[in-house]
């Protein structure tokens, strides 16, 4: 039994619009997965049942125990809350907010408010001394990782990562590629969405999707290492 | 405690990064605010405002031997005990007049005297109780002249008198003549264009009547002034004091009309201000979408991102209800100085409503906006396919 | 392709233009219900100050003054005093302002003994009189409508011609102890000779003013007693007029010595000084008076609720205004996204420029429309409310709210206009 697992999903938008058509799986915890496939292959819709912020139209969804599939939307915001970070392509920083109050957001949304422990996440993903500068005060790179410190703060089960390196250049991707390693091989359970195949190759298992099914799942890749 | 240091961290900041949008909504509601402080103002001194700028239609009440009097007089010291009665704000004004009977002497011609209505008065009142008197020349400068006289258009250009001109009244039951300097010539529209005017003391000696006079006319300030009039009534023995309904009930006509005009006057405002605050607050909304879905996918339920909304909306309304209220008070000043002339009278209690309205006002101006929050899906954030 | 794209994005984003177009038109609706009924706030309130009676007194030309203390005539000439014939009253209800003319009562006063040692003024005058002017229109005149304040005890007298019937003031009656129903003996004085008259007391008049000292009898009743047939002393007239101001100040001194223009604009504007005017002229010996207590007062209040409507709806259309252009804002932040897709097909700012004014004059269009005829019933409301007549309907606020409407929306989206345009494209598209 895994962190996450999928059984016979289906999500149907409109009549027929199948975005998802009748997956299962299964992710255990401390895995890395990457999910990969051409736009419209229902990326986004699997992101979107894993990050709670959907349900299913048919199937179960179950996030570290939790069948998701008949919460109403004020119970997904709790699973979500406590269960899983979020990194974003765009980083989605409050503008007006420093490094570390952004990192304190999510805190402030799960329990407490503690500028300690924020300013530690931030000296984690090596932002300590950023901790006091306005996001467009960062670089991209540096934007991502307080997205990453944020997605931490919370010791959440999965960290949910939405083409993380999407908007950045070689040199701040393999910054927070790194970053991933790390926290893959501190035993943190990572799925992250992605259709660059370099990137997606650095995961312990690909998941490929194509019109909203399971492509025959190739094989996990046991060589780990920096792609540069 | 950190909890809500964090929560006014954010609203703070909130605040701060949207400048011109939040500017822009606090201009919307101390605009609005104003408007409804001012017009409130208004509101509760319009009665008085307006029964005073009524008060151009002079005297509303008048005061009478009863029907016993002998030849229809009473005594000038009745009069002293009716005003001793009434609050000295509310008397505008009182004048009292004796009436007789003399003759003129018509300029030119020799030896024609017409017959004229004789009427003593005190000038100082007339300001006050007929301000409609249109007066050429002057009228008497006070009530001890007893060489000048004021008279009626009509009588002038039917004597052919003129301003400065003299003119001879006599008085046949007793016999006096006077030879008087026309000081002033006016023009009413009533009989009183047809009268000639002299000080009371003067036309009571003339007319052999010391101390006597027929007739009192008052402009009192107020309403009810009906049951005040029994009330003195009850009091006084010989005279009778009476409204002049054709003033004083179309008075009560009119004011009532003017009041519930500017009830829905203000009711419309409101609305209009409401309109104004919920759509500035949907623009925040709308602006904010993004943030709104982060919020939401870092875990904020519908209910943290609303209650941080209605707090900004409460904190803008708050201090836009003060500031507005400030303004609405210099803004009834205005309308105060440039409809009536005077001052609009502070009221403590117009502050904390126009502070509970406003913040009201743009909780509610907020629903529609709130509801948007509700429909932000947190999916925002991610990148679309 | 502009017309489509306009087209589509009217028929097929209507929905969530709706908003916008509720907004305006409610908007639209509070400024015109404002306008209206500050547009028409003059005549209401007008109105409403007829209830002072009449502003305008027209008598005889006459050489002699009126010696007159409580309504008891001292003049000892009592011959040939001048009269206006009765038939020439209608003439007054034909002027050119013949439509502000509210209401007229003729009247004739005579005195007559009630008692060895009372004596009193009778008053003959129309009640409730239905008159027929040439033009064929009818009218009811008399002091029933003008002297709306009197309180009668007993009844009107409807159509009293020649009936021997009278209303008695308070004074009267309280002194000869009169009830309605009641008989009273006049004894008039006619060139010497004593007329008697027995009449029926149909009211009583409670006025507090001079009526209460008076007989009144129908105009024609007494006519007959005193031999002055078609004869009248006085006529009251109620007239709705335009406060004065300089030209009517001017004219009243002396409506010779302007100029033609200028005579035309007074002649043609309804100042009691150019109606007064106008009656002289029909009514040939007569001079018509403004009342100077009812006229001048009027016009002061008139005056000062005009300026104080005015300054309201100067606040309900800035606080409208603001309303119509922050929705505007949002609608126009909403669209970002399609602003840089146009910018990136190739469209040049003043394509989208030119895309979005008209679009959103096309919603201020409807919304106006929309708003104007909500506005028509809200200002309706207030005057049934109010004054329990309709507002009358100005077709010139139409025009005014739709180009309002439209500058106040395409103002509301210039600076979120301006920031969308700025952005590159790429950029709205990303984010």
């Amino acid at each position: 039994m895994g962190l996450i697992t999928l059984e016979n999903v289906s999500k149907i938008y409109g009549e027929d619009v199948k975005a998802l058509d009748n997956i299962s799986l299964d992710i255990k915890e401390g895995e890395w997965v990457s999910i990969m496939g051409p736009s419209g292959s229902g990326k986004s819709t699997m992101l979107n049942l894993i990050g709670c912020m959907d349900t299913p139209s048919k199937g179960v969804v179950k996030i570290d125990g939790i069948d998701i599939s008949e919460l109403d939307k004020k119970e997904l915001t709790k699973v979500r809350r406590e269960k899983i970070g979020l990194v974003f392509q765009q980083f989605h920083l409050v503008p007006y907010l420093t490094a570390v109050e952004n990192v304190m957001v999510a805190q402030y949304y799960h329990s407490m408010a503690e500028e300690e422990e924020a300013r530690k996440a931030l000296e984690r993903v090596g932002l300590g001394h950023r901790g006091n500068h306005l996001p467009k005060e960062l670089s991209g790179g540096e934007q991502q990782r307080v997205c990453i410190a944020r997605a931490l703060i919370n010791y959440p089960k999965l960290i949910l990562a939405d083409e993380p390196t999407g908007n950045l250049d070689k040199e701040n991707e393999n910054i927070v590629l790194d970053l991933f390693n790390e926290l893959h091989d501190q035993g943190h359970t990572i799925m992250m969405v992605t259709h660059d195949p370099k990137v997606g190759q650095l995961a312990e298992r690909q998941i490929n999707l194509d019109h909203g099914k399971l492509k025959d799942t190739p094989q996990i890749s046991k060589e780990r290492g920096l792609v540069s | 405690m950190k909890k809500l240091q964090m929560f006014l961290r954010m609203v703070g900041k909130a605040f701060k990064e949207r400048k011109s949008r939040v500017a822009i909504a606090f201009f919307a509601i101390v605009v609005g605010v104003g408007i409804i402080a001012s017009l409130f103002s208004v509101y509760y001194d319009i009665s008085i405002k307006m029964s005073e700028e009524l008060r151009v239609y002079g005297a509303n009440l008048v005061l009478a031997p009863d029907l016993q009097a002998a030849n229809k007089e009473m005594n000038i010291e009745q009069l002293d005990k009716i005003v001793n009665k009434f609050d000295k704000d509310k008397l505008v004004g009182y004048r009292p007049n004796l009436y007789g009977v003399a003759k003129a002497k018509a300029k030119g011609i020799l030896d024609v005297k017409k017959p004229v209505v004789l009427v003593g008065t005190w000038f100082d009142q007339v300001d006050q109780v007929n301000p409609y008197w249109k007066v050429e020349g002057e009228l008497l400068a006070n009530k001890s002249v007893d060489d000048e006289v004021v008279i009626g258009k009509e009588a002038a250009k039917k004597l052919g008198y003129d301003v400065g001109d003299t003119i001879t009244i006599s008085v046949e039951e007793t016999g006096k003549e006077e030879k008087l300097i026309i000081s002033g010539i006016i023009t009413t529209g009533n009989e009183a264009d047809s009268q000639i005017f002299v000080n009371l003391s003067l036309a009571q000696e003339l007319l052999g009547k010391p101390d006597k006079i027929n007739i009192a006319y008052f402009s009192v300030l107020g309403q009810n002034l009906s049951s005040k009039v029994k009330k003195i009534n009850k009091t006084v023995n010989g005279i009778e004091l009476e409204t002049i309904k054709k003033i004083a009930s179309s008075e009560g006509k009119v004011l009532n009309k003017i009041k519930s005009l500017m009830y829905l006057v203000v009711m419309i405002i409101l609305l209009s201000t409401l309109l104004c605050v919920s759509t500035t607050m949907m623009t925040i909304v709308t602006e904010r979408k993004e943030e709104i879905g982060l919020k939401k996918a870092l875990g904020a339920e519908n209910s943290n991102i609303i209650t941080e909304f209605l707090t900004e909306a409460a904190i803008l309304g708050g201090i836009g209800g003060l500031v507005g209220y400030g303004l609405g008070f210099l803004g009834a000043q205005a309308i105060g100085q440039s409809v009536f002339d005077s001052y609009i009278s502070f009221r403590i209690m117009i502050v904390p409503a126009s502070f509970i309205l406003a913040v009201l006002v743009s909780c509610i101006a907020s629903i529609i906006p709130v509801r948007m929050v509700v429909d932000i899906d947190p999916a925002v954030v991610l990148k679309g396919e | 392709m502009f017309l489509r794209i306009i087209r589509r994005s009217l028929t097929r984003g209507l929905k969530s233009k709706l908003l916008a177009i509720v907004a305006i038109a409610f908007g639209a609706s509070l400024a015109t219900a404002m306008f209206s009924v500050s547009l028409d706030i003059g005549d209401k309130i007008n109105n409403e100050l007829k209830s002072y009676g009449s502003n305008i007194v027209v008598e005889p030309e006459s050489e002699s003054l009126p010696v007159k203390v409580n309504g008891v005539d001292f003049n000892p000439i009592t011959q040939n005093k001048d009269y206006i014939p009765e038939k020439h009253i209608p003439k007054i209800k034909m002027i050119f302002w013949r439509h502000n003319i509210v209401n007229l009562a003729p009247y004739l006063e005579a005195n007559a003994q009630l008692s060895e040692d009372q004596r009193v003024a009778v008053v003959g005058t129309w009640f409730d009189r239905k008159i027929r002017i040439p033009t064929g229109e009818k009218f009811n005149f008399g002091v029933k409508h003008l002297k709306s304040w009197w309180e009668i005890q007993g009844d009107w007298i409807k159509n009293g011609d020649n009936k021997a019937l009278a209303l008695v003031g308070r004074e009267v009656a309280e002194a000869s102890n009169l009830k309605p129903g009641d008989e009273l003996n006049l004894d008039f004085n006619i060139n010497g000779q004593t007329v008697n008259k027995k009449v029926k007391v149909k009211g009583i008049i409670d006025s507090g003013g001079k009526e209460e000292s008076k007989v009144y009898l129908p105009l024609n009743l007494l006519q007959e007693i005193t031999g002055l047939k078609d004869k009248v002393a006085k006529v009251e007239v109620s007239a709705l007029t335009t406060p004065v101001n300089d030209l009517a100040r001017r004219a009243q001194e002396n409506p010779d010595a302007l100029s033609d223009e200028e005579f035309e604009k007074w002649y043609c504007t309804a100042y009691v000084s150019s109606i007064t005017y106008q009656i002289e002229e029909v009514i040939p010996g007569v001079v018509a008076k403004e009342v100077r207590q009812i006229a001048q007062s009027e016009g002061v209040i008139l005056n000062k609720i005009k300026l104080l409507m005015f300054l309201v709806t100067l606040a309900a259309l800035i606080s409208s205004g603001l309303g119509i252009s922050s929705i505007m804002t949002t609608k126009v932040l909403e669209r970002r996204q399609e602003i840089g897709l146009l910018k990136a097909i190739g469209s040049s700012n003043l394509g989208v420029i030119a895309l979005f004014v008209t679009e959103i004059s096309l919603l201020g269009v409807l919304g106006g429309v929309l708003g104007y005829g909500l506005g028509i019933g809200f200002a309706s409301l207030i005057g049934q409310q109010v004054f329990g007549t309709a507002i009358s309907v100005k077709l010139l606020v139409m025009p005014i709210i739709l180009v309002l409407s439209i500058i106040v929306a395409l103002l509301g989206s210039i600076s979120p206009l301006r920031i969308a345009l700025k952005l590159e494209p790429a950029e709205v598209l990303h984010g």
